[in-house]
């Protein structure tokens, strides 16, 4: 047994501290130990992105970060996007254009798209299937979640 | 002019919020006070003599609460096969026992030997390791032609080879069928492989096992398709518990594709074990794991020979099938290349005389099973491609071969067994032809050939069987089970409905999707009514979602349940309006009285059957919940037309997909929005299998692809974007809503177009390919154009 | 496991140097989480190596070629506007490797450590000439790229060293870079053939040339003859022919399931001729 750390981080804006083991994955400190149950995983190897957060704003597999890593960091979750009762334009999005079935990938590609958007609000199809190739999804066959982001990118660009 | 309420509209899905906004309820997201956490030692060998299992060391490392091994299992029922096949003489098939965990044995890489329970899952994982096992290896049995060879190894020492069975459909057909063979003025011949997939949800399986001691009830929740037949075969089968003792639930479920139908292994265990050690067990299958322990899908070797006159009609179908099974038999596993794929043989065409042979080979290998589609996409895969070869060797257009064959005239009964109630396969390829642009295929073949590209188009039907099944036709055929569907509909006080379901939800949108019809028979919103499904506590007994059921057959039972709580809600509207019953009229959720202005809304009318004080109660009980089984009278048959167009690279091989279309005849449609969607997912796993996915083992019966790093599943920028039609529906004759199904359309129909493109590709440019297996990576079609 | 982050380079270097079980260095983690996570390697310390000044920093050099910090992920890379504009090959190397999460975090010194045939960014690198420093207990040295990697998964470097920066020559005059690899898809996968051009032009005629293959041998390769065949020509058909012709000499490939020998052999040529071509339209400052 490893000797537990005590690990303070920023989650969707709010502090929070635990106590895991160095080998434990961020992953799994924000199911086990700080309850954030919208991270998933998929794979536990990096490739399918269902456990996709940002961590001071870049796109990450938490499974391929350490809890230990987030020490005074800011980490962004699914459960970030909506501001109380009013959805991010990329969730409302999902919605009108039936983007997901089971919905366990959806946190990890809402997240990711999020990020792009941020960077490039007006990113070509091609930027973005290329963008979000690390997130696998074995319901939709990605067209619905394609056009709910060109989707939702136009309407950002305009109420900016 | 689009609803925008009811049956027919693009109702947006109520699920999705939940999904959005990181709240989804699935089996790993429930945690229960207590609970232990199980890991299994699997084998890391596909076939060996379990000669010891020590687990005296390892049972004293931290954490540790107990471990388990097959022979806690002695006296516990193995896991059950839901259907059995009679061979072509009438035998019964071969059916190897399936222990919880082995005894004796192993017989495929990952199958578990022990299991240990610990307080936390890496505690468990140390554990495991120091268990120390004495493994006598024995020759791994890959190949299936091997395997069925005299003197070959068994995989089951008590049976008598590795043959399960040998069937043949239609037996009696068979000498007719040679005959015109010898008669045929063309044979065409084609050997194929569809391999095997491994069906891959992006959530892995889960199970958590609950007990409670003064109750005496079990309970597991679990990632199932369809948790009444997880508690009926676990029940009844393995763990000896009736269902009034056992609940299970499956809440939301990160998808399914099929390999969540079956019962495994872990389930009994965790039910087992939170009862033997009173406390909640829990085990997360890891993607490694999940690769050698899920069942795998596909995995069929084919010869199959079309015969066809002088005046290019289809005389007779003959095929030879050799049909992996694995190393155990999953709970459907041989019905798939039986029942589910030799009644559909006959596609959409008029062929006279077809004869099916399969055998089914036990293999030291995941057991294989269902996978969307399940037996339908390898016989639409080899009767396809099949059409086309002959279409190139007989030097007429593919197209026009196929149309000059179909079936035109309705109910047609094929000579495999089954009646096509409806359909029109001529529209849905008028419709493709007018979707992909035809005409200007030469056009973007020379634009192609520019970048030095070679440009191919393909093109193919799909038939298939859905709304699974008719119980006493499946019982007849070696079902043991009836495939009906339940549904209890509950009208509460105020008005709302709660439909209770025996379908189950992983994708597909039935929280949506079922109200639109219920709320369209009784003329109110949507929003008042809600979807309660995933837990046998609360639901009836149903069968769950696969094959493409729960529409036409959950659907179904749903409508009927609602007619009876519309025939019962007339009665009290009459009562309320002193008028006869035959003339109460409802529409837009008020209830009139024929001929006159008197009318009561939707709500007084419920409110009175829970507030009975002025009611009939002489004539009928209060209250306003109705239940219906609903069995349907016949399959379904959605069929469609599927189109392809591709460049390869011919220096490398690589083969893009430069579009792909599909017209589908799914007969009536509820919500056009979920089933685009469900079209879509289904041409990505059908277009996945065309290009990408394999489980490749090696010969010592190592999974190779066993990662998404080795396995490759289509990513968003390998696909396209799909053109997807559904708009000549020719509706179900047999069921209430005239729906046919649509969820496994797009995985049985697109793998051919795709092969058919790239063949055409490479003939185009001057390559003599007839046949590339799948899939086709780049090195493939690059050997196959450089010899 | 003891989790350990060293403020400086000695510090790690000691840390490793003294420690008696398996030791892994931490920087972008996409390798050794990897591993951790599926019971390959458990480390006995691990050392956070993102503590230590200056190791997200990309800068310039001081004859005008670049320094890339130990630490710096593929995405920063990616965002370094010039430094795509000098070096787009040594970029596009490291932008293939895995998806856009995995790019936040892998790094060029992961990727070469890893001894991976198939390191994506590592042919990059050897064809652009670069070099990293080696700090160990004995002090540090400059180790070119194409002499890390010994074998699959093995390098050079001793108990205690570890690579502390990655030095990118100045790109100079009339030069280009590019990099192709093939897989069986177009992410993510492993690559069956990756293959690195860089040259320099004097008005049409190619001065300078390096070629560099990845994952045809157990090692990336530094392909010389490969080099020849272009030097001197103006990457005319001849010298296109004669260059993958020299790529696909050098090829010595496993044979697996992501491609036969005489595929990847093939295929090496074809990507050879198209990076030289891109590299070529670069150092004409055409954009390719």
């Amino acid at each position: 047994m490893s000797k537990r750390i005590h690990v303070s981080t920023t989650v969707n804006g709010d502090e929070a501290d635990f106590l895991c083991d160095p080998r434990e994955t961020l992953l799994d400190c924000l199911r086990d130990h700080l309850g954030v149950m919208g991270v998933k995983e998929g794979c536990g190897t990096g490739d399918c992105g269902a456990c996709s957060v940002t961590l001071d704003g870049r796109l990450v597999c938490s499974c391929l970060v350490l809890g230990v890593e987030a020490e005074g960091k800011e980490v962004g979750t699914v459960e970030g996007m909506a501001a109380g009762e009013v959805l991010h334009p990329l969730q409302r999005k999902f919605i009108e254009h039936a983007a997901l079935q089971c919905g366990i990938c959806t946190p990890g590609i809402l997240v990711a798209a999020k990020t792009l958007l941020e960077r490039n609000p007006d990113p070509t199809e091609t930027e973005l299937r290329y963008w979000l190739a690390g997130n696998l999804c074995r319901c939709t066959g990605y067209d619905k979640i394609i056009r709910a982001v060109m989707d939702a990118a136009a309407e950002m660009r305009e109420a900016s | 002019m689009p609803k925008d309420s009811g049956i027919g509209a693009s109702s947006k899905r109520r699920e999705d919020v939940r999904f959005l906004t990181g709240t989804g309820n699935y089996t790993d997201d429930i945690n229960l006070n207590g609970q232990a956490y199980v890991h299994f030692l699997r084998s890391d060998v596909a076939h060996g003599r379990l000669n010891k299992v020590d687990t005296s060391v390892a049972a004293e490392m931290p954490g540790v609460v107990r471990i388990f091994t097959g022979a806690d299992f002695e006296g516990v029922g193995g896991l059950p096969c839901g259907w059995q096949v009679t061979d072509k003489h009438g035998n019964p098939m071969q059916e190897p026992a399936h222990p919880v965990l082995a005894q004796g044995k192993v017989r495929h890489v990952g199958d578990p030997i022990a299991a240990v329970v610990a307080e936390t899952a890496a505690q468990a994982r140390n554990a495991a390791e120091a268990i120390e096992l004495d493994i006598e290896e024995l020759p791994a049995v890959i190949d299936m032609k091997e395997a069925v060879k005299e003197g070959a190894t068994k995989v089951h020492d008590d049976l008598e080879s590795n043959l399960c069975y040998d069937w043949g459909f239609v037996e009696e057909n068979k000498a007719a069928v040679d005959e015109a063979f010898e008669k045929a003025a063309h044979v065409t011949t084609l050997e194929l492989v569809n391999q095997r997939l491994v069906a891959n949800p992006m959530e892995p399986r889960v199970a958590v096992g609950d007990y409670n001691r003064a109750t005496g009830d079990s309970t597991l929740y679990t990632t199932s398709q369809n948790p009444h037949v997880i508690r009926l075969l676990m029940g009844a089968f393995v763990l000896g518990i009736p269902e009034h003792k056992l609940r299970v639930v499956a809440p939301d479920v990160g998808g399914g594709f099929g390999s969540k139908i079956f019962h495994y292994a872990e389930e009994a265990f965790c039910t087992f074990a939170a009862k033997a050690l009173a406390r909640p067990v829990k085990w997360t299958s890891s993607r490694s794991e999940a690769f050698i322990s899920d069942a795998h899908g596909r995995d069929h070797v084919t010869k199959i020979e079309l015969a066809l006159d002088a005046d290019n009609n289809f005389t007779a179908l003959r095929t030879d099938t050799y049909a992996n099974m694995g190393a155990y038999l999953s709970t459907f596993a041989p019905s798939v290349p039986t029942w589910l794929h030799g009644t559909l043989m006959a596609g959409n065409y008029k062929t006279p005389l077809i004869y099916v042979n399969v055998k089914a080979v036990f293999t030291n290998t995941v057991a294989v099973d269902a996978y969307r589609g399940a037996g339908r996409p390898e016989a639409t895969f080899q009767l396809e491609r099949v059409i086309d070869k002959a279409a190139r060797e007989l030097g007429v257009d593919p197209v026009a071969l196929r149309r000059q064959n179909f079936i035109t005239e309705f109910p047609y009964a094929t000579p495999v067994a089954v009646e096509y109630d409806t359909g029109d396969y001529n529209a849905t390829m008028d419709k493709l032809l007018e979707m992909v642009d035809r005409d200007g295929f030469e056009a973007r073949a020379a634009e192609s050939a520019k970048s030095g590209k070679l440009r191919g188009f393909g093109v193919n039907t799909y038939i298939e069987a859905c709304g699974i099944a008719p119980s006493a036709l499946v019982g007849q055929l070696g079902a043991r089970a009836g495939l009906y569907e339940s549904a209890t509909v509950r009208v509460n006080a105020t008005g709302g409905l709660v439909v209770m379901t025996g379908s189950h939800s992983h994708g597909q949108g039935h929280e949506t999707a079922f109200p639109q019809v219920v709320a369209d028979m009784i003329g109110i919103s949507e929003d008042m009514v809600e979807v309660v499904h995933g837990d046998t506590a609360n639901t009836p007994m149903g069968m769950g979602t696969y094959g493409s059921r729960s529409l036409a057959v959950g659907g179904s039972a749903i409508v009927r349940a609602t007619e009876k709580i519309i025939n019962k809600a007339k009665k009290i509207a009459a009562h309320l309006m002193e008028a006869s019953e035959g003339d109460i009229e409802l529409k837009d959720g008020q209830f009139t009285v024929a001929g006159t202005d008197k009318s009561v809304a939707w709500g007084d009318v419920t409110l009175a059957a829970y507030v009975p004080h002025n009611y009939p109660l002489e004539e009928i009980e209060p209250g306003l919940e109705e239940t219906a089984f609903y069995d349907p009278a016949n399959f379904t048959y959605p069929a469609g037309a599927y189109a392809c167009e591709v460049e390869v690279d011919p220096d490398t091989g690589k083969v893009t997909i430069c579009s792909f279309a599909a017209a589908d005849d799914f007969g009536n449609v509820v919500n056009p929005m979920i089933v685009e969607g469900q079209v879509h997912g289904g041409l990505a796993q059908g277009i996945g299998q065309a290009l990408l996915e394999g489980a490749v083992y090696d010969d010592n019966g190592q999974l190779l692809s066993a990662s998404y790093m080795d396995y490759a599943m289509p990513r968003a920028d390998d696909l396209p974007s799909f053109q997807v039609d559904h708009s000549c529906a020719t509706p179900c004759t047999h069921n209430p809503l005239g729906v046919k199904g649509c969820g496994e359309a797009g995985a049985i129909g697109s793998p051919p177009a795709v092969v058919n493109a790239v063949v055409d590709a490479l003939q185009r440019g001057g390559h003599n390919v007839t046949h590339i297996d799948m899939p086709l990576s780049p090195g493939r079609v690059w050997q196959a154009m450089n010899g | 496991m003891n989790y350990h982050s060293p403020s400086s380079f000695e510090e790690a270097s000691a840390i490793a140097a003294g420690a008696s079980g398996t030791t892994r260095f931490l920087a972008g983690g996409t390798d050794v989480l990897v591993q951790l996570r599926a019971d390959i390697v458990t480390p006995d310390d691990l050392i956070d190596i993102k503590h230590i000044p200056g190791v997200k920093e990309i800068s310039r050099t001081e004859d005008g070629g670049w320094r890339i910090g130990v630490a710096v992920a593929g995405a920063e890379m990616t965002e370094c506007a010039d430094l795509c504009a000098d070096w787009p090959g040594v970029v596009e190397g490291m932008d293939l490797i895995g998806s856009t999460q995995v790019q936040g975090r892998a790094t060029l010194v992961g990727n070469l450590c890893n001894g991976s045939p198939a390191a994506d960014s590592v042919p990059g690198m050897i064809a652009a000439g670069c070099t990293v420093t080696v700090t160990g207990p004995e002090g540090s040295r400059e180790v070119a790229v194409e002499d890390i990697p010994t074998g699959p998964g093995r390098t050079v470097l001793a108990k205690g060293e570890l690579i502390t920066g990655v030095t990118i020559p100045a790109r100079g005059e009339h030069g280009g870079d590019a990099y192709l690899r093939f897989i069986p898809r177009t992410e993510m996968d492993i690559a069956v053939v990756g293959c690195a051009v860089n040259l320099r032009l004097d008005g049409d005629t190619i001065t300078e040339a390096r070629v560099s293959l990845g994952a045809v041998a157990p090692k990336a390769l530094l392909v010389e003859e490969a080099a020849n065949a272009i030097i001197g020509t103006t990457l005319d058909d001849a010298a296109l022919d004669a260059l993958a012709a020299a790529a696909s000499a050098a090829c010595n490939p496993i044979d697996d399931k992501r491609g036969t020998i005489e595929f990847r052999t093939h295929v090496a040529g074809v990507l050879a001729k198209r990076a030289a071509k891109i590299a070529y339209a670069r150092a004409k400052g055409e954009s390719a």
